[in-house]
């Protein structure tokens, strides 16, 4: 077969353009990565001089104001690098260094910036801004980043979800429940550190995440259960043991048995008890483990009782009976 | 006034401890990773103690502890740990941390922690 429209020409030109493509490609790849290494450098070099600036900034006692007018003062690049800078401290210090390098941004103008980057269409421009925003912790902002649990894009609520832990109250715990409730693709982490952060320092929240027992979904009352748990409050221990006797699910079982574990006491035994005859094994286990966290004196004569039974699960894990007391 | 090490991936933070202790009068040398610390300790035998940092990259600061220990070292050493790594310091202590300090922390209880621990001596 013959194709007269392939000629010698045609060819020529076909190769020279694919290879001048090629050629233009890796060009322009080369030139981006050469921009991006600058940027980054410059970026490094920036990073290097404000440092330390910040730190005696973040230390000074008082504060020498010839220093502070520099670093409000400093704009451009310089000033985005000062910007991050001390921001980055903030996750590290308490006290009034923290509250100095709160006010200075203030006076740089940064949260207004970060509050018209939370409304940008770009969803990871608006979860950096939300982050900086939790991180700033300024009162103002608490209704802007509990909205943005809201959001549609699941990095910026789960990054709202996160922030709220610096916006301790009844309203953020609700947002950080809903948000779970929502079944959003938010990992069950970042809900459970944010809503321990919450109940730490604040009592309006602990109580609500308490009512997040009884909440219809189960997703929402393991997650509180277990962050009861990490709070290790022994006050709790009877709504767990409640949860554990009474809840029909396995998943809010083994999270209310796990929180014994951490907060169990003598009144918790005869819930303990009845977990470690489940019918689900991880449930079961998880009840015996809590036992053994007991004194063992306390624990004794259950132990005793599961021990009778001879479940097989369990078994490897009982003590002697020539080690449990009054044997 | 001691030699002390200060241990963190975070530039920031590792600026802000080496000028705080600096402040209260002591030698500061600094490292990013529990390897690079390690090469320090080895090449500065003077070193009292150590602040650092729980979460490293690579070795983690419990990993460098336990190091120290297995060779005999006696450095005292102040672990910064994040709240909700607390659980883990019962690690720590068994691997032979002194003591630890949650972040964020204050930059005067940091240099009181590292007085009290090098008064032990």
């Amino acid at each position: 077969m013959t194709l007269p429209w392939l000629t010698p020409h045609l060819l020529v030109t076909v190769l020279v353009t694919v290879w001048a493509l090629v050629l233009l490609t890796i060009l322009a790849t080369l030139l981006s990565h050469a921009a991006r290494v600058r940027t980054e450098r410059s970026q490094r070099a920036l990073d290097e001089a404000a440092r330390p600036l910040v730190a005696r900034f973040v230390l000074d006692d008082p504060v020498d104001p010839g220093l502070r007018a520099t670093l409000r003062d400093a704009r451009g690049a310089f000033g985005d690098r000062v910007d991050e800078r001390l921001l980055a401290v903030l996750e590290g210090i308490t006290g009034e260094g923290r509250e100095r390098t709160v006010a200075l941004l203030v006076d740089r103008g940064h949260p207004a910036r970060l509050r018209r980057r939370a409304r940008s269409r770009r969803a990871l421009v608006r979860a950096a801004a939300i982050r900086r925003l939790g991180r700033l912790a300024l009162p103002a902002d608490a209704d802007l980043v509990r909205r943005a649990t809201a959001d549609r894009a699941p990095v910026v609520s789960s990054v709202a979800a996160r922030a709220l832990a610096a916006y301790p109250g009844a309203a953020s715990a609700q947002a950080v429940l809903d948000l779970l409730r929502a079944g959003a693709s938010v990992p069950q982490l970042v809900v459970v550190n944010s809503l321990i952060g919450q109940g730490e320092a604040d009592e309006d929240a602990l109580a609500r995440i308490r009512q997040g027992l009884e909440d219809p979904e189960a997703r929402v009352r393991a997650a509180c259960a277990q962050v009861l748990g990490e709070l290790t409050s022994t006050a709790d221990a009877p709504l767990l043991g409640e949860l554990l006797r009474r809840d029909p699910t396995a998943g809010v079982q083994l999270a209310a048995a796990g929180a014994l574990r951490r907060v169990g006491r003598a009144g918790a035994v005869p819930a303990l008890l009845e977990g470690t005859r489940s019918a689900w094994g991880p449930v079961r286990l998880q009840a015996l483990q809590a036992l053994l966290a007991l004194p063992r004196e306390v624990a004794a004569p259950a132990l005793a009782e599961v021990a009778r039974r001879g479940d097989p699960l369990l078994e490897p894990l009982l003590p002697r009976p020539a080690d449990l007391p009054g044997s | 006034m001691a030699h002390v090490l200060a241990v963190d991936d975070d530039p920031d933070i590792l600026e802000l401890v080496a000028l705080k202790l600096r402040s209260a009068g002591h030698t500061v040398t600094t490292a990013g990773s529990g390897e690079r610390a390690r090469d320090v300790l080895a090449a500065h035998p003077d070193i009292e103690l150590a602040v650092v940092d729980h979460m490293l990259p690579g070795m983690t600061g419990v990993d460098l502890v336990r190091a120290l220990r297995a060779e005999g070292s006696a450095l005292r050493v102040l672990m910064l740990t994040a709240r909700s790594q607390e659980r883990d310091l019962v690690g720590g202590f068994s691997a032979g941390v002194d003591d630890y300090l949650t972040k964020p922390f204050s930059p005067r209880e940091l240099a009181v922690r590292v007085r009290a621990l090098l008064d032990r001596r």
